[in-house]
């Protein structure tokens, strides 16, 4: 609603200009030509304040106060506001509100959608209360858990002054006939003699002897007696304290209890439904990601272990299979791959990892060696990570024997280690036949730090693969050593082998140099763009071409201004090789604030290691 | 005076009135307060318009022949109001110009305590005595026999009732319907880990099957609409847990110790959320019976070790398939219950367990609940159901402490000495069917009764009732009260008609 003005709100057009005419009748013409004579102001401050409410919900910039305020102004000369909601249309003190923009039916759709009929708002209704109604008005729609419905929330919000009305009756289809039951011929016609049995044999006996309790008459019971069957405060019984669970104590104690079932169960059927059943839910913890819970069940399990009933240690191999298998792996690497999990979850899920010892190292490559999905075999690796952190060595000797991706992926775990002790096996697997393993070495020895890393890359950077030598300069590009400037800046202008590699590569060192430049280097580009610096006869112009290049990785100022002066250079390659610079520049400015630029189209791929699960298979 | 500051003054009068009969039925009392603005009420409306006459018209109230309450909030009031003129055998009160505070307190603490009687009203009579001029009863032409606030198409709650608890069946038995036993698992399956990664990484509640999401959303609405009609009326409710079927005993079985359940937990002081929480606990409570053998359950005879182990299973198998059902957090409720419902207080029953564990709250209410529904039942092993107030007289008695004491006193705070439902004797000779029960402790034994038979044994007036916490004043010889509890088949009669007898 733009305007505030009554007419305007009610008949849906703007007030002309002039003298303001009389108040529109706000009721359908049907209704006006009727005489059905509505008492006017209070239509329409009833259709404004439900105005108000469509807005608030529809718009969330807004805040309750905004339907509060003509809602009180109603609600201070009439006890209630009745909404009523038919179809699309919405009716308010006998009245339909107008709807111009559409947003009204929206609105009652949505309330029918989910079988809101009515809507009733009693005086003295709190702003709290309007803020809870818009929150659960504005989910509407988006059943977070998958069933709870626009009906359901307001019964749980049990707002006290908003009272409202559902038709969502089970239609009469669903209904059950009474009849289906028979009800009238198994309500007590036939009542044949007890015939009792071991289910509830006492309970049968006790409770049919029509000699043991007499018929109770209160009323001449003496007075200890009532308070034995009253509630009463003077009655021990009746001011014991009774404590409900929540549903996460509910979910520990169904857990504790199965263990309890199972070490205390002489029935050996019923015992194993019972540790089947510790299985699943555990497998349930563990999917709906209450960690922790599997983590506190493991503690508690493990610290009973050895006190001479074996059924204990039987229950924490059961526990610990179930955070072994197969599936939760892959749960337990999902929350470690998962930027955005929580930390008491990812605290929890190294706790439960500890529970992986060298044993599991194997069964976690043949699960590598066995799934075929990228994403499932990254998941996994993640969980490597954590588990073989501690011997590397270990990790490394099983990339034999296993095709030549899990040799990658064990490269990418090694990479995730990290450490001064993985870069031997590292190093030994630069010169691995595959060359997509070395792809790979070359990504993972990207993440460390430290010279011997950047030794090992710059020796990568001569590998007989392009894509390998590619990966080693991208992992160059992150790190600013002296070491990887030196080798490049050899590279790209004394190397004449360089010179045959192709321009694409040719781009990407140049973009690594410019992203590595110390000011001694940067003026050197600034000298071979202008032509002061000698370069070899036949690779001038490439060079020029390719300092640009490195210039626009640079972000400085001095380089956009050089660039500036080439845009109309009579060389066209040289002219779009500046075109193109200024362009990398500009963009590269637009993303600075930290955030490391990309560094051309071959280079704008984040550090990834997504490339390493893309192509198993093969 | 304005329209709006007579409906202020017409709810005051209706609520004075209605706050004012209770306080004196419950406490004997009336607060000060209250009577003196009740009169200050009373006193405008006849300066304004002379004398008032109030009179009862179904659910509603008349003012001087027009229709209260105009006010939303007053309904509740006028109702209680209406139904409790037509227990006194009213059909209404004229309050005439001139009253004093005096005569109004002394009005009120008479309709407080006062009885009906069938064939007449003492209302009259003790006005007079008590010297009340100017607060006029009117006495109803039909006032001998008045219908019971859960009549035949009286009651709107009995309806609801009526249509909640037919849909409780139809929930159940699509619980019956959709729930799957559980599939042994092989060994790895790579192929199957795989498939379930889309669920693994992206897991959300939401996910859940459409059909799921369907029945949990119809469990959830028939439970807070249960909840809801439990506010304002639970003996319509409780009435309908004397349905019961042989055929279809785990439909009927499950709907009633959902209903039961959150009557106890009604009377515990359990909030919304939570008697949600335990009504679906009720509901699912039994759903591993799917897994009993059908001849084992329907089985005349005795059971042997081995079919009684398999019996037990139950119970596990329960908790399995209700966490099967929906996620952790909503079921974890209902899995508990359905795994200790057997366990008793003392932790004797069934699965074994250390006893130092006691089970939960909802396990032992429902353990109570399941246990009183199948005792009042009638199974293919005990053709004859128990008599209600036998099994909560044994109930009271338990010495083995299969129950936990507090929670039968809450029970018996729901159902009364005589449960809904109980096909009772009256010491006047007549035979009827409890239809509600007495809350007030010393009344626990009083119950509002369906009368079905005369002393000599033919069919009593359509309609007749009687309310025996009513009687307490009439003197003693004329005092009603339940003589035996009796057997309702061999007198031709179906509780479960008393309650369903409208449909």
């Amino acid at each position: 609603m733009e305007s505030q003005d009554p007419q305007k709100d009610i008949s849906g057009e703007g007030s002309p200009p002039g003298p303001q005419p009389q108040p529109v009748d706000p009721r359908p013409v049907s209704d006006q030509h009727s005489g059905v004579q509505a008492e006017d102001s209070m239509a329409v401050m009833a259709v404004q304040a439900v105005q108000a409410l469509v807005e608030a919900w529809w718009a969330e910039s807004l805040d309750a106060s905004h339907f509060v305020t003509p809602l009180n102004q109603y609600l201070s000369q009439h006890a209630f506001l009745r909404l009523l909601i038919n179809a699309d249309r919405l009716r308010v003190d006998g009245v339909d509100v107008p709807d111009e923009s559409g947003a009204v039916a929206q609105f009652a759709n949505m309330l029918q959608g989910d079988a809101v009929s009515e809507i009733l708002f009693k005086d003295g209704v709190e702003r709290s209360e309007i803020e809870v109604l818009l929150g659960i008005l504005r989910a509407a729609g988006s059943h977070p858990n998958g069933f709870d419905t626009l009906a359901t929330r307001l019964w749980e919000a049990d707002l006290d002054k908003v009272v409202y009305r559902c038709s969502d009756e089970v239609p009469t289809s669903h209904a059950t006939e009474v009849e289906h039951f028979d009800l009238e011929n198994s309500t007590g016609d036939e009542c044949d003699d007890v015939v009792a049995d071991s289910r509830d044999e006492a309970l049968v006996s006790a409770a049919s002897s029509s000699q043991s309790f007499p018929i109770l008459e209160i009323e001449a019971l003496p007075i200890h007696l009532k308070q034995a069957l009253f509630l009463s405060p003077e009655d021990a019984v009746s001011s014991r304290e009774l404590t409900l669970s929540s549903p996460e104590d509910s979910l520990n104690q169904l857990v504790y209890r199965l263990v309890d079932v199972y070490c205390s169960e002489s029935d050996r059927t019923l015992q194993d439904d019972a540790r089947k059943l510790l299985v699943r839910t555990t497998e349930a913890l563990l999917r709906e990601k209450h960690l922790s819970q599997v983590h506190e069940l493991l503690l508690w399990l493990r610290a009973r272990v050895g006190n001479g009933v074996a059924a204990w240690d039987e229950l924490v191999d059961v526990v610990q299979g179930c955070i072994c298998a197969p599936q939760s792996v892959l749960l337990l690497g999902n929350v470690l791959n998962d930027p955005e999990a929580n930390g008491k979850d990812v605290l929890a899920v190294r706790e439960l990892l500890l529970v992986f010892d060298e044993r599991t190292v194997d069964p976690l490559c043949e699960l590598l060696e066995n799934l075929e999905s990228m994403e499932a075999r990254k998941l996994v690796c993640q969980v490597l990570a954590v588990v073989a952190a501690e011997d590397p060595e270990g990790l490394a000797r099983r990339a034999e024997g296993h095709p030549w991706f899990v040799a990658r992926n064990l490269a990418y775990v090694l990479g995730r280690i990290g450490g001064e002790l993985v870069l031997p096996f590292l190093r030994s697997w630069v010169l691995h036949r595959d060359d997509r393993v070395r792809v790979e070495v070359a990504r993972a020895l990207g993440k460390m730090e430290g010279s011997e890393s950047t030794e090992i890359l710059c020796g990568l950077l001569n590998d007989e693969e392009y894509r390998v030598r590619q990966s080693a300069v991208w992992a160059l590009s992150n790190r600013r050593d002296p070491v990887a400037l030196e080798h490049i800046r050899h590279l790209i202008f004394d190397d004449r082998d360089f010179r045959e590699r192709r321009t694409e590569e040719r781009d990407d060192y140049f973009r690594t140099y410019g992203r590595l430049v110390t000011d001694g280097s940067f003026q050197e580009l600034i000298d071979i763009v202008q032509k002061r610096q000698l370069v070899s006869r036949g690779w001038k112009f490439e060079v020029r071409r390719g300092a640009m290049i490195a210039l626009a990785e640079t972000g400085r100022s001095e380089a956009r201004a050089l660039l500036q002066k080439h845009i109309d250079s009579r060389n066209p390659k040289l002219r779009e090789a500046a075109r193109n610079a200024l362009r990398d520049l500009r963009s590269h400015g637009k993303v600075q604030a930290g955030v490391r630029t990309a560094m051309g189209s071959s280079l704008s791929q984040p550090d990834s290691g997504t490339v390493a699960w893309e192509e198993v298979g093969e | 005076m304005s329209a709006m500051q007579r409906e202020r003054l017409e709810s005051i009068v209706v609520r004075g009135l209605q706050a004012g009969i209770a306080s004196c039925r419950v406490s004997g009392d009336l607060l000060p307060d209250l009577i003196a603005m009740l009169h200050a009420g009373l006193n405008r409306l006849l300066d304004d318009a002379g004398a008032q006459d109030l009179r009862s018209a179904g659910q509603f109230l008349l003012l001087n022949g027009e229709r209260l309450p105009r006010e939303h909030d007053d309904r509740v009031f006028a109702r209680r109001l209406s139904r409790a003129l037509r227990t006194r055998g009213l059909e209404g009160i004229r309050f005439e110009p001139g009253l004093t505070v005096k005569e109004l307190g002394a009005a009120l603490r008479i309709l407080g305590r006062t009885v009906t009687l069938p064939g007449r009203s003492e209302v009259p009579r003790l006005l007079n005595q008590a010297d009340v001029k100017h607060i006029i009863p009117l006495v109803s032409q039909e006032n001998a026999l008045f219908r019971p606030p859960v009549g035949p198409g009286l009651s709107i709650h009995r309806r609801q009732a009526q249509h909640l608890y037919l849909n409780g069946l139809s929930v159940v038995e699509e619980w019956v319907k959709s729930s799957e036993p559980e599939v042994e698992k092989g060994d790895a399956d790579y192929a199957a880990v795989e498939a379930g990664l889309k669920d693994i990484v992206t897991f959300d509640a939401g996910e859940l099957s459409e059909a799921v999401r369907e029945r949990m959303r119809r469990t959830k609405r028939l439970l807070q609409r249960m909840i809801d009609l439990m506010e304002e009326d639970d003996a319509a409710l409780l009435g309908l847990t004397v349905v019961k079927s042989l055929e279809n005993y785990s439909v009927t079985h499950a709907v009633n110790v959902a209903i039961l359940s959150i009557a106890m937990g009604r009377s515990i002081g359990f909030n919304k959320r939570d008697l949600l929480r335990l009504g679906m606990a009720g509901l699912l409570h039994d759903l591993g019976q799917l897994d009993v053998p059908s001849e084992l359950l329907k089985r005349s005879g005795a059971l042997t070790a081995e079919e009684w182990a398999a019996m037990q299973r139950h119970t596990v198998s329960g908790a399995s398939r209700v966490l099967r059902s929906g996620p952790l957090a909503l079921m974890s409720d209902a899995a508990l219950v359905a795994l200790e419902h057997h366990m008793g207080a003392s932790g004797h029953g069934y699965p074994k367990a250390s006893s130092e564990n006691e089970s939960s709250l909802m396990s032992r209410i429902v353990h109570i609940a399941d246990t009183y529904d199948a005792l009042t039942s009638r199974r293919a092993y005990r053709r004859k159901p128990i008599h209600p107030h036998r099994v909560v007289t044994w109930m009271l008695h338990d010495t083995e402490q299969q129950f936990d004491p507090l929670l039968v006193k809450y029970l018996l705070h729901t159902l009364g000495l005589y449960p809904p439902g109980s096909t009772v004797r009256l010491d006047s000779g007549c035979v009827g069917v409890v239809v509600r029960a007495n809350r007030t402790p010393q009344l626990l034994g009083r119950p509002q009764i369906c009368i079905l038979l005369e002393p000599d044994g033919s069919a009593a007036e359509p309609g007749a009732f009687v309310d025996l916490s009513l009687t307490l004043l009439v003197p003693e010889g004329e005092r009603g009260a339940i003589e035996e509890s009796v057997d309702p088949g061999e007198l031709q009669i179906s509780p479960a008609a008393v309650f369903l007898s409208d449909i």
